[in-house]
């Protein structure tokens, strides 16, 4: 009986599915995946940012937030990861707050618990906030150019209704001890997480592990999905800070084929420029594609190229967006975070899919991608001191 | 399988340049094939000089002779990796990838890449003029610091110092990828075995050298811990290559510790391997705002630093070797080791070549990086502290103010 026992279970591991999909009680999105790399794995939580922290009246808070819950519950969480050669890393963008943890399959144990810890309530003094707002305060101050000039673009495109990440140091140095408190409660909530598991793991183990550790969190309520309607944007906006120019193009998720011709087409443009950058972040909700140069007058470049020209390169698009995808599949922290990240939107969206969908562009969405960029249609930016 | 080929010119005339130096590495079951070619800078250039190397260094992907940058980037687009040309103060690399079964093809683009890249006077005057534009943010103006003035530069300039530089003696190229052993060394020896340039003289230079930036343009100052290059696998270069990631690695780290969580001296500050023709510079760097900075701020980050390495223990060498297996092994998030001008390496296979090519023109041990992180793994907690005070203390200070 017991030989039966172990031989079952021996089996059920051996053909465990290598990926597995499912949505606790309390909301919490799960994916677990199994991939080729060896000794890796990386464990990603992405929580809802709508709401927190973006409006104008709390501009910022969210990310105030960011800096002081990723501490850890006595400051120390850093240092007992990266002794054992592990590492956190968290980012506040538009949609949401991710947390990656990193490291070797057998410490899988040791990043879940560490994601626990940073999803408990915390109670800063107000000597935290201050600290960490003098800290953003600088961050703020050095932001790049390339940054300030994307940052520009969304404020042309969405004012008020999609503030950046980053926050105002006036609005973060109002936020109070107990104003931190509640934000975590509604960042937290099962509806709101996702959690994606992804490296050399087992993945039937690792979603029960999962399951045991977050299906507690309370479910909390459903999130609004930000429309993010755009404005009429004429003539040239100034980056306040930046140095060089930018280009920037409303771009939709990338669940579609519009949105992937346009991140392609600033990818593949960028490549075709000397000095130039693309800036973006992939979303499910609507954004935008920027392209940075830091040296004025380089992205008028675009408007000088021929039909023939543009289409000869909007041929390349379908093959730079399938490397970019190869690029996050061969990362299991960059893996892990795309499917964390998009799964808040649209739990079912797979990076197969969004390849299927690459394929499937076609020359009308290249061309139209293309086209987007052109002076008389692009959101033109330039730096001013 | 590595193996390392001095591939001698061939013995013509009265005067044989060496031929390139060669590593092939073929990995079973790759789908592409990346080249890799660094090309050194012989001597030190004088200001003019240094501004036409930048300029080749950005005409090199425009086209060639033969090919336009479409047919190439087309070509290359099938592998789904984008051509890349890195131009830094004292080398040039141009790395390119192709499918598998297009090695031939991939060695004819590169060939033509390093010989007839086009210079001519569409590109020149484009390339000129956006270069003279262009303004770097404080923290890429402090990783770069040399200005380049392009107002005297004629395209002469830059065809003479192409002809004088871009020859085979300064050639280190990797051919990495889905290719049976024999056949990358075949494919680049076709193209180069005949290629045998006669002897250039440099004009005697009365240039100064290029002038570093003094100033930052943005309210920004940026201050620096500047040290010694070493070649990879040199002695010592195990202890050295750990301290940095020490000091520099992780929010455990020195850098994070001290000079960010305890004397609040800056958001940003990064420890680092930069590269250099030499070898591995160490760098240690922080930008803040103008306002908060003076020229004893550099002095200041060396003597907290030094205090901060006496306290090192056994704890700090295990992070330090974990830390540095994590990042050279599968995890770039906190990467110090850079290949280029602008950020960290990453992990792919092309960087991987690029590492390797990196080795072979420093005349540093070939090795993987996982093999770099097995090697720091041995060293002992005194060699650690004593690499990293030796950088810190006989590190040169360099402190670029901002505006008011």
């Amino acid at each position: 009986m017991i030989a039966t026992l172990l031989m079952a279970s021996l089996i059920t591991s051996q053909t465990a599915q290598p990926k597995v999909r499912t949505v606790l009680t309390n909301g919490v999105k799960v994916y677990v995946e199994s991939t080729q790399q060896a000794q890796r794995m990386s464990v990603v939580l992405a929580a809802n940012a709508a709401g927190l922290g973006n409006t104008p009246d709390n501009h910022g808070w969210l990310h105030l937030y960011e800096h002081l819950v990723v501490k850890g519950k006595d400051g120390t969480l850093d240092h007992r990861l990266e002794k054992l050669g592990m590492t956190l890393l968290a980012t506040t963008n538009r949609d949401a707050m991710v947390i990656e943890i990193s490291g070797k399959p057998e410490q899988f144990p040791v990043a879940v618990a560490a994601l626990q810890e940073i999803i408990q309530p915390i109670a800063p003094s107000e000597e935290d906030i201050k600290r960490e707002t003098a800290t953003i305060d600088e961050e703020i101050a050095i932001l790049g150019s390339r940054s300030r000039i994307a940052k520009a673009s969304w404020d042309a495109v969405f004012g008020e209704e999609a503030l950046d990440p980053y926050g105002t140091v006036e609005k973060i140095a109002l936020a109070k001890p107990e104003d931190m408190t509640e934000i975590g409660k509604q960042l937290f909530s099962g509806i709101g997480m996702s959690i994606a598991v992804v490296g050399d793991i087992q993945t039937d183990v690792a979603a029960a592990r999962i399951k045991d550790a977050f299906s507690k969190a309370p479910a909390g309520s459903a999130k609004e999905v930000p429309v993010r309607p755009t404005q009429d944007v004429k003539g040239l906006r100034v980056a306040p800070g930046a140095r060089g120019e930018g280009r920037s193009v409303v771009c939709e998720g990338i669940d579609g084929t519009t949105g992937l011709a346009t991140l392609g087409a600033g990818i593949v443009i960028a490549s075709a420029l000397s000095g130039v950058e693309p800036v973006f972040t992939p979303s499910i909700l609507r954004g935008t594609v920027t392209l940075y140069s830091p040296s004025k007058g380089t992205l008028a470049q675009i408007d000088t190229w021929s039909a023939g020209q543009r289409q000869s390169l909007a041929e390349s698009i379908p093959w730079y967006l399938l490397a970019w995808t190869k690029g996050i599949r061969g990362s299991t922290s960059k893996y892990a975070s795309f499917c964390a990240a998009t799964a808040l939107q649209n739990p079912n969206l797979t990076l197969d899919q969004v390849e299927a969908l690459i394929r499937s562009i076609t020359p009308a969405d290249t061309e139209s991608a293309m086209n987007a960029f052109r002076f008389e249609k692009a959101v033109i930016l330039e730096g001013g001191s | 399988m590595i193996s390392q080929i001095i591939l001698a010119g061939l013995l013509a005339t009265q005067q044989p340049a060496p031929g390139p130096r060669m590593v092939e590495v073929p990995v079973p079951g790759e789908k592409t094939v990346t080249m890799v070619a660094y090309v050194k800078s012989p001597f030190k250039f004088g200001d003019r000089e240094a501004a036409a190397w930048q300029v080749i260094g950005r005409c090199l992907l425009l086209g060639t002779s033969e090919f336009t940058a479409n047919n190439i980037r087309t070509y290359a687009g099938q592998a789904g990796v984008l051509p890349k040309a890195v131009v830094m103060p004292d080398f040039i690399r141009v790395q390119l990838t192709v499918p598998s079964d297009g090695i031939d093809v991939g060695a004819l683009f590169m060939e033509s890449i390093l010989r007839r890249p086009n210079l001519g006077m569409e590109n020149f005057q484009r390339e000129t003029g956006i270069l003279q534009k262009e303004q770097m943010d404080a923290w890429q103006r402090a990783i770069l610091p040399e200005m380049y003035d392009y107002t005297r530069l004629r395209p002469e300039h830059v065809t003479d110092l192409f002809e004088l530089t871009f020859r085979p003696e300064n050639f280190s190229i990797v051919i990495s990828g889905g290719f049976k052993p024999g056949d990358g060394f075949k494919a680049f020896e076709r193209r180069f075995d005949k290629y045998n340039p006669a002897p250039r003289r440099r004009a005697v230079q009365f240039d100064n050298p290029p002038k570093l930036a003094s100033k930052h343009i943005q309210s920004l100052s940026t201050f620096e811990l500047r040290g010694d290059a070493f070649a990879p696998g040199s002695e010592g270069s195990a202890a050295k290559s750990l301290a940095i990631f020490a000091l520099g690695a992780g929010k455990d780290s020195s850098v994070f510790r001290i000079l960010r969580e305890k004397e609040r001296l800056s958001y940003r500050q990064e420890a680092f391997l930069f590269p250099t023709q030499k070898g591995w510079q160490p760098r240690i760097l922080l930008v803040r705002r103008s306002k908060q900075g003076s020229e004893a701020t550099a002095a200041q980050m060396q003597e907290v630093l030094l205090k901060d390495i006496d306290t090192w223990n056994q704890d700090t060498l295990d992070r330090a070797a974990a830390m540095a297996d994590l990042i050279l092994k599968g995890d770039n998030s906190f990467g110090v080791v850079w290949l280029d001008g602008k950020e960290p390496m990453s992990l792919t296979t092309e960087e991987a070549a690029a590492l390797r090519g990196f080795q072979l023109m420093t005349g540093g041990n070939i090795q993987t990086a996982e093999q770099w992180a097995d090697q720091m793994k041995q060293v002992k907690l005194d060699e650690l502290k004593a690499a990293a005070k030796a950088m810190v203390t006989n590190a040169a200070m360099v402190a670029i103010l901002g505006r008011g």
